[in-house]
């Protein structure tokens, strides 16, 4: 089941087009993945999903019905420019946002003490923003985005600003809230950097859909037919010529009798197939198709018209 | 609770508890207060009474100066020789007139003031007053005038000012009401910039900050905005009426204090029972006290006071609106001024013609003025206490209303699409399209 649908979404401003005809689906539970170049259309997307600003065409669906004012308590969104008020405690700041969204004053006390322990920052109530840095700054405004509990995350290039080690405890809590069940829906321009957390994801490149779907259906989809193959205990040439449509992309001898290879296919013989051919030539120590990362995905389909 | 009440109270709290705020708040009266009771205070307890002793050879002079304030006339039966002794001595005389029995009154030259220390110009000038009078009246023995007759020729016009306000004849005091009309006109521009910019700069803080978003991915763009003038505004109300309180009390205590005590009284007494013509010691500090109180009686405060607050509210609603689009709207300092100020520039004008419509409060330009309401607050402020018709104050408070409401509106519908939108020079003719979005 689906929480969240955009349907034929299109935003025009006065000189440019900002989404086109931009339809997702993202499915409950899961991570989604928003992923184009900068100025392609996503934050628009997002600030249209929260209700900042109003499409020119199409629909927000939320859980099977069209979305609403009240809808905003059930979505939590970091936008990509954050801020806190500097001046303000940080406990006194959290619990205005999280009393903005909607909730009543003790439960949210009782979540920012809960989010201070998940994140080792008990006796931050009475500082000021001011007094903390940037990476401490980061943690309270993810904990600004998911005091509400909400079911749906929308977070705008979530990693940019964040330094190593903040970025993998936010990578962490994220899974731990899509363990609870909660929907997450990444904003990047760095694709490589959400791959590995979406399940599924959307291209978007000048205000267009490119290509949405399930991340490793679309991998397959877009395979080159690439292996990578280290063989040991090799005493002949491998049976290269065998196989249709061969052709070696990379080659380096290990050692004496060890081959690290990196070869396309034709695609009428299956991995199976492949694997059996080399199997009594030598130890195979790894085999392993390559797919097609989304980033390689993007540039075979919209080749140099990307802005990046 | 309601997302704009909650706006409205962080608001509100945020600036009230800051520090900065609070003592301004509370030195402010204090400080007022102190301005007015300076020369008062300096009046009464910066010169103490001074005793002249006078060796009069002409004998016409003894107990026939009129003592002042802190001037007391003393009529020794020494010589001017055995007084001059008498000097050096502590505790001896430190001042002495002599008057030599050769005086000619009408060339009256030979007088000479003794003193132990250098004595002030003003002091010295009280002194010659006194002696003045007395030759004066010498004068007019020796001439044989009718003196009767020459107190009639003074003359001493002093006009009373009723103002008809149709309930009735009222006196009123055209300087109090200037200065009231002054005051009024200029706190309210000042106020208005005051808490307009602490809107401006609130918004500007937000949008700087890039928090905004956050913020309004929970509640609409014009619900901040909203609750953020309604917030400020509220915090400019609780500065007013704390500055009202602490303005009543330190002037009140100022009268108290300056009002002689049952000593000062006595003391008072005890020196005037010496001569024949002697005056109290307060009677200069305490004349000029009643002149400004029964001024103020002249002016109705509390319509003063509820306009003002009206007003205040008015123009501050209709500017604070506009500076928040402004802020919302523009990303660096120096692009903000290109806006703001057209915008200010009604205020600076209504401020800089406060005296022309003091001088003629219902000329034509002043009634107009106070009925347009970009102009209204300052100029309605400066015409009211000189009594402004019903109609005229029922149009321009109907219109201000309107005014507010229309900005406010306008206003939001740019802050809206203003608020974020970054890294964009804005002109007048992007502004006008964001309304229309």
């Amino acid at each position: 089941m689906n929480i969240l649908e955009a349907r034929n979404i299109s935003k025009y401003y006065s000189r440019h087009t900002a989404l086109e005809d931009v339809s997702i689906s993202v499915p409950a539970g899961s991570v989604y993945g928003l992923l184009g170049p900068n100025g392609a259309g996503k934050t628009t997307l997002i600030r249209i999903i929260t209700q900042i600003i109003g499409p020119d065409k199409g629909e927000v669906i939320l859980n099977g019905k069209k979305i609403t004012p009240q809808d905003i308590y059930r979505i939590g969104y970091m936008p990509e420019e954050r801020g806190l008020y500097r001046k303000m405690k940080v406990g006194e700041q959290i619990l205005y946002l999280a009393q903005l969204k909607g909730l009543p004053k003790d439960i949210a006390i009782k979540n920012i003490k809960y989010w201070f322990d998940a994140l080792n920052i008990s006796d931050w109530w009475n500082k000021k923003v001011e007094e903390l840095s940037k990476g401490m700054q980061q943690k309270i405004q993810f904990i600004c985005t998911v005091i509400h509990e909400p079911e749906l995350l929308i977070l705008d290039e979530p990693f940019s600003g964040f330094d190593p080690v903040n970025a993998e405890i936010i990578k962490k809590e994220l899974l731990k809230l899509k363990a609870k069940g909660n929907t997450i829906i990444l904003s990047t321009h760095r694709m490589e950097s959400v791959e590995e957390l979406c399940d599924n994801f959307c291209l978007i490149n000048r205000s267009h859909k490119v290509i949405d779907g399930p991340v490793n259906e679309v991998r397959h989809k877009f395979k080159a037919h690439k292996y990578e193959l280290i063989i040991s205990g090799l005493t002949q040439e491998l049976p290269t010529a065998e196989i249709p449509d061969f052709h070696l992309l990379e080659t380096h001898k290990v050692s004496d009798d060890t081959l690290h290879l990196i070869f396309r296919v034709g695609d009428s013989i299956s991995t199976n197939e492949i694997l059996k051919k080399f199997l009594p030539y030598g130890e195979i120590e790894l085999f392993k198709e390559i797919l097609p990362s989304i980033h390689d995905i993007f540039i075979e389909l919209v080749g140099g018209q990307a802005d990046e | 609770m309601n997302k704009i009440a909650l706006i409205i109270r962080r608001e509100y709290i945020t600036r009230v508890r800051n520090k900065t705020f609070i003592i301004l708040t509370l030195i402010a009266p204090l400080l007022y207060g102190l301005l007015i009771a300076l020369p008062i205070i300096a009046t009464k307890f910066g010169q103490d009474v001074r005793f002249v002793d006078v060796v009069d050879e002409t004998g016409q002079f003894k107990y026939k100066l009129k003592n002042s304030g802190e001037l007391f006339f003393r009529y020794p039966d020494a010589s001017f020789s055995e007084e001059k002794k008498l000097m050096k001595q502590k505790d001896g005389p430190q001042l002495i007139l002599r008057i030599p029995n050769q005086l000619n009154i009408f060339k009256p030259d030979s007088l000479l003031l003794l003193s132990a220390k250098n004595v002030g110009l003003n002091f010295n000038e009280k002194i010659e007053n006194a002696v003045n009078e007395r030759i004066n009246d010498l004068k007019i023995q020796k001439l044989k005038l009718n003196k009767t007759l020459l107190d009639t020729l003074v003359t001493n016009v002093n006009i009373t000012v009723r103002a008809d306000t149709g309930e009735g004849e009222k006196e009123s005091s055209s300087a109090a009401a200037s200065a009231a009309a002054f005051g009024g006109g200029f706190l309210i521009y000042m106020f208005i910039f005051l808490y307009g910019g602490m809107v401006l700069r609130g918004v500007q803080e937000e949008k700087q900050n890039r928090i905004v978003e956050i913020i309004i991915s929970s509640v609409k763009p014009f619900q901040l905005m909203l609750g953020k003038i309604v917030g400020i505004a509220m915090v400019g109300l609780t500065q007013f009426i704390v500055w009202v309180i602490l303005t009543i009390i330190t002037t009140t205590l100022i009268g108290v204090l300056l009002t002689p005590s049952a000593e000062q009284m006595q003391v008072a007494h005890a020196i005037a029972a010496h001569g024949p013509a002697s005056g109290m010691m307060d009677a200069a500090a305490q004349g000029t006290l009643h002149k400004i109180s029964s001024a103020i009686g002249t002016l109705n405060l509390t319509m003063l006071l509820s306009m003002f607050v009206f007003y205040f509210l008015g123009g501050y609603l209709l500017y604070s609106s506009l500076f928040a689009a402004c802020a919302a709207a523009v990303d660096s300092q120096s692009d903000l001024y290109q806006f703001m100020f057209p915008i200010s520039l009604p205020i600076i004008v209504s401020i800089s013609l406060i005296p022309s419509v003091i001088s003629n409060p219902d000329s034509n330009l002043a009634v107009w003025l106070s009925i347009i309401p970009f102009t209204a607050p300052v100029i309605m402020m400066a015409r009211l206490p000189f009594g402004v018709p019903a109609w005229q104050l029922g149009l321009s408070a109907f219109i201000l209303i309107g005014g507010f409401i229309t900005t406010t509106m306008f206003a939001g519908k740019i802050y809206r699409i203003g608020i974020l939108m970054y890294g964009k020079k804005i002109t007048w003719r992007e502004l006008s399209k964001w309304l229309f979005y």
